[in-house]
């Protein structure tokens, strides 16, 4: 197992390598940091004087090879909008937005497995019913629309809660909110279909046959059996979490990397986007290893060499 | 550097002037009571550097303003009001001499003086500082203390133009900074403004009190909050929930919404922000000729734009200079909507038949650009042209202007935040940022006025380039945008600026 987790770290580097490639070139492919600073009706002169004063008149390989070498090192270089260390300022706004993405993450979780296995068990009901259409209004409102809603709602025609910013437990509800209700939807629907599937097989009805309780088949031998792929689920919703959290940090307000990186993209300030994605994909990574870890302990048929 | 003796003459008019103008003049009005309550400002983008020898973005300049102060601005009016400066003249074709205001304290106690000032022109100037100000400026050569409360700034060419347009940047406190170093200073600014910094949260929020033995008399809030809200149904949401006082960039189809809450009314006002349309003269060889170009402004209706888009609320078409820049020319007549005329000068300039035009913007610039850029397309398809319009991301936009990629006609938003012409004209100086359009009689015309001290004849200078671009149709003021605030009905005395820096000395809360 050890030597399985070290094999795959050392994967994650060479992905953590090839991502900020493929990010430092296409910020720079894409738009010129000079001339987002001074303005489009900067002179010619201005901007290839400031180019030189901000390092930037370098071959962009240089650029790269001189940004992996300080990387190393742990300097991942300084905003050049920002003029602050680029990772100081993603870890800064990390948190909030960790508290954000691994909020949903639990209220989705809590929310839609038992929702998808009272959906399963009672299948054609009501409740049946009502969580597929919930789910598809889940699935298909953006989550723009979905946030504007619930701040209109419960921050201006009933202000229980404030309809913006981050810094307090009150502001998170909102926000958690909007970024889990698609991913319950989402989560609800795979869970009712694992079970509807499961519930079917020989080994259920033998589990009823010799007169076990229904929680203890429910939960004993059909949900654990369903687990792996809600396991490897929830793994991939993270990274539509972080994606997601864009869109949510921006209706909320909500202080987190999200909406630093947009801002950085928009700048060209290259330092930033470059750590802001590592960090991103860092995170990614190490949760689909906690996840393929995660297997043995639900089936123990799974071993890892 | 040949300095005639008009030149010399000017600047003994223009010093007299500028002392009997300035005799007498105070400092913004004063706040009598003591400072109470909470006012939060909400707008889409706080600064991202607290430096505003750095920062540059418009958006950023008022709450630069609450914590520091330049040595003098236009108010509202127009007005250059004098701030760390009481007084300046002219003393020479290319230097200045201020006079400092006296017993002015830093947020921390310590006096301002003349080496607070050289510190930071210094600075501003200094590449290492990666200022882009320091470039823009470049005119200005160098900053020195005569003593105590005199400073002379020396120009590499004869400026007008210093007092009101470099004369807005703020000054820091050459001790306190060199003691802290830039991080730990800019963590904790210090000022001379009417508000002191007390904490801020990067991206969210800047918190900021009043300043109680501010020079101008203290300001009538006690505590003054900025607060950052991108999406603009939040800001609508954080002004009906109460929880944002002054919000500005509210859309305009939300104003009918806000007005009937009861709770918020929304303002419209006037400012300097120019919708442009440009010519790639250099790089689209039909544009060389004058009537195309002409075809191209008389193809647009403004007025119905106006009327579509902003509610009626935006500003009619000028010269090229907005109505609040000094000198601008009144007398210019605008090109009026007429679609037959452009046709006739197209057929007039070879073109019978209409023809192809690229029209290029960069969207996310101003509010509603697409939307305008879209209906600007659809006149000049009616107008004889076949447009091929491009639509770009701002980025990538930016950086093809300055690679010279544009072709044909493009859309730009510009703002004059000094009310001084030269801040506009140097894009049409081809010694500076002239990318598309080259005339060296334009150039002349820019560089005169520049180097005329006495004001009226000066203002005639500047209307005269005012008069050359417009009549050479060499850029096209489409109209000017509207500031849309939002305020929250216990907001008094809140006075929206044309030049979008706003003030709150004077702004008090129910």
């Amino acid at each position: 197992m050890i030597a399985y987790i070290l094999r795959r770290l050392a994967y994650s580097v060479l992905v953590l390598l090839g991502v900020s490639a493929i990010t430092f070139f296409s910020v720079f492919a894409s738009g010129d940091p000079i001339s987002m600073m001074l303005g489009a009706d900067a002179g010619p002169r201005q901007v290839e004087e400031f180019r030189k004063i901000m390092g930037l008149d370098r071959p962009v390989v240089v650029q790269y090879l001189h940004f992996l070498a300080r990387a190393v090192r742990g300097d991942f270089g300084r905003s050049l909008r920002h003029d602050a260390p680029a990772m100081a300022l993603i870890v800064e706004r990390l948190p909030a937005t960790m508290l954000l993405a691994f909020g949903a993450l639990a209220v989705s979780t809590v929310v839609a497995i038992p929702l998808g296995v009272l959906a399963a068990t009672r299948r054609a009901s009501v409740l049946d019913d009502a969580v597929i259409a919930t789910s598809a209004l889940g699935l298909a409102a953006p989550t723009f629309f979905f946030g504007s809603v619930l701040i209109m709602l419960f921050a201006v025609k009933y202000p229980l809660l404030p309809p913006s910013g981050g810094g307090s437990l009150d502001r998170l509800i909102l926000p958690v909110a909007t970024l889990a209700f698609g991913r319950i939807a989402v989560l609800t629907r795979f869970t009712r279909s694992g079970m509807i599937d499961v519930l079917s097989r020989q080994y259920i009805r033998t589990a009823h046959a010799k007169g076990l309780p229904q929680p203890a088949v429910l939960y004993r031998h059909a949900l654990r059996n369903t687990l792996i792929p809600i396991v490897t689920l929830v793994g991939l919703e993270m990274g539509s979490l972080l994606g997601g959290a864009v869109i949510t940090e921006n209706v909320f307000a909500w202080p987190g990397i999200g909406r630093l990186i947009v801002q950085a993209v928009e700048n060209r300030d290259f330092p930033i986007v470059t750590s802001g994605v590592l960090v991103a994909a860092a995170i990614f990574t190490l949760v689909n290893l906690i996840v393929d870890i995660v297997y043995s302990f639900i089936n123990p048929a799974v071993r890892y060499q | 550097m040949l300095i005639s003796r008009r030149m010399v003459v000017a600047v003994l008019a223009m010093s007299l002037l500028a002392a009997s103008l300035l005799a007498g003049a105070g400092a913004p009005a004063a706040a009598q009571q003591a400072p109470r309550g909470t006012l939060t400002f909400v707008q889409s983008l706080l600064p991202l550097v607290a430096d505003p020898h750095v920062e540059f973005l418009n958006s950023s300049f008022h709450v630069q303003y609450a914590m520091f102060d330049p040595l003098a601005r236009v108010n509202e009016e127009g007005k250059l009001t004098p701030y760390l400066a009481t007084s300046w003249k002219w003393e020479s074709p290319t230097s200045w001499v201020f006079e400092l205001r006296k017993n002015v304290k830093w947020h921390d106690g310590a006096p301002f003086t003349s080496k607070d000032v050289v510190f930071s022109i210094s600075r501003i100037l200094d590449p290492a500082t990666r200022s882009i100000w320091g470039r823009i400026y470049s005119f200005v050569e160098r900053a020195e203390a005569i003593d105590d409360t005199t400073v002379r700034i020396r120009t590499k060419t004869p400026s007008v133009a210093v007092p009101q347009d470099f004369g807005r940047m703020a000054m820091l406190p050459k001790d306190q900074f060199e003691r802290m170093g830039k991080d730990a200073f800019f963590a904790k600014p210090v000022g001379t403004g009417p508000f002191k910094f007390l904490r801020q949260v990067r991206g969210e929020e800047i918190v900021m009190e009043a300043n109680p033995t501010y020079w101008g008399g203290p300001p009538k809030v006690k505590t003054l909050v900025f607060k950052q809200v991108p999406d603009e149904a939040t800001r609508v949401a954080e002004l009906l929930a109460g929880t944002a006082d002054i919000v500005d960039g509210i859309p305009p189809a939300d104003a009918a919404r806000v007005n009937a809450s009861g709770r918020a009314t929304v303002t419209f006002a006037p400012t300097v922000r120019r919708i442009l349309l440009e010519f790639a003269v250099l790089t689209t060889p039909e544009l060389k000729d004058r009537r195309v170009r002409v075809a191209v402004a008389h193809a647009i209706n403004g007025r119905a734009i106006n009327l579509a888009i902003y509610g009626g609320q935006a500003g009619r078409q000028t010269g090229y200079l907005d109505r609040f820049s000094w000198g601008y020319n009144q007398s210019l007549k605008p090109y009026i909507y007429d679609p037959a005329r452009s046709k006739r000068l197209l057929a007039e300039a070879g073109y019978p038949n209409g023809l192809p035009l690229t029209f290029m913007m960069g969207r996310g610039r101003f509010l509603l650009d697409h939307e305008v850029g879209l209906a600007i397309a659809d006149f000049l398809n009616k107008a004889g042209f076949t447009v091929d319009f491009k639509v770009f991301e701002w980025g990538v936009f930016a950086g093809m202007r300055t690679r010279k990629e544009f072709k044909g006609v493009f859309m730009l938003s510009s703002g004059n935040s000094t009310g001084e012409p030269d801040q506009v004209f140097r894009s049409f100086d081809s010694n500076r940022e002239a990318l598309y359009v080259v005339d060296p009689k334009l150039d002349d015309l820019i560089h005169e006025q520049m180097g005329e001290g006495d004001r009226v004849k000066r203002a005639k200078m500047v209307a005269a380039v005012d008069a050359y671009v417009h009549e050479n149709m060499l850029s096209f003021n489409v109209m000017t945008i509207p500031g849309v605030y939002g305020l929250n009905k216990r907001v008094r005395d809140f006075k929206p600026s044309p030049f979008e820096i706003f003030t709150f000395t004077n702004v008090s809360v129910q």
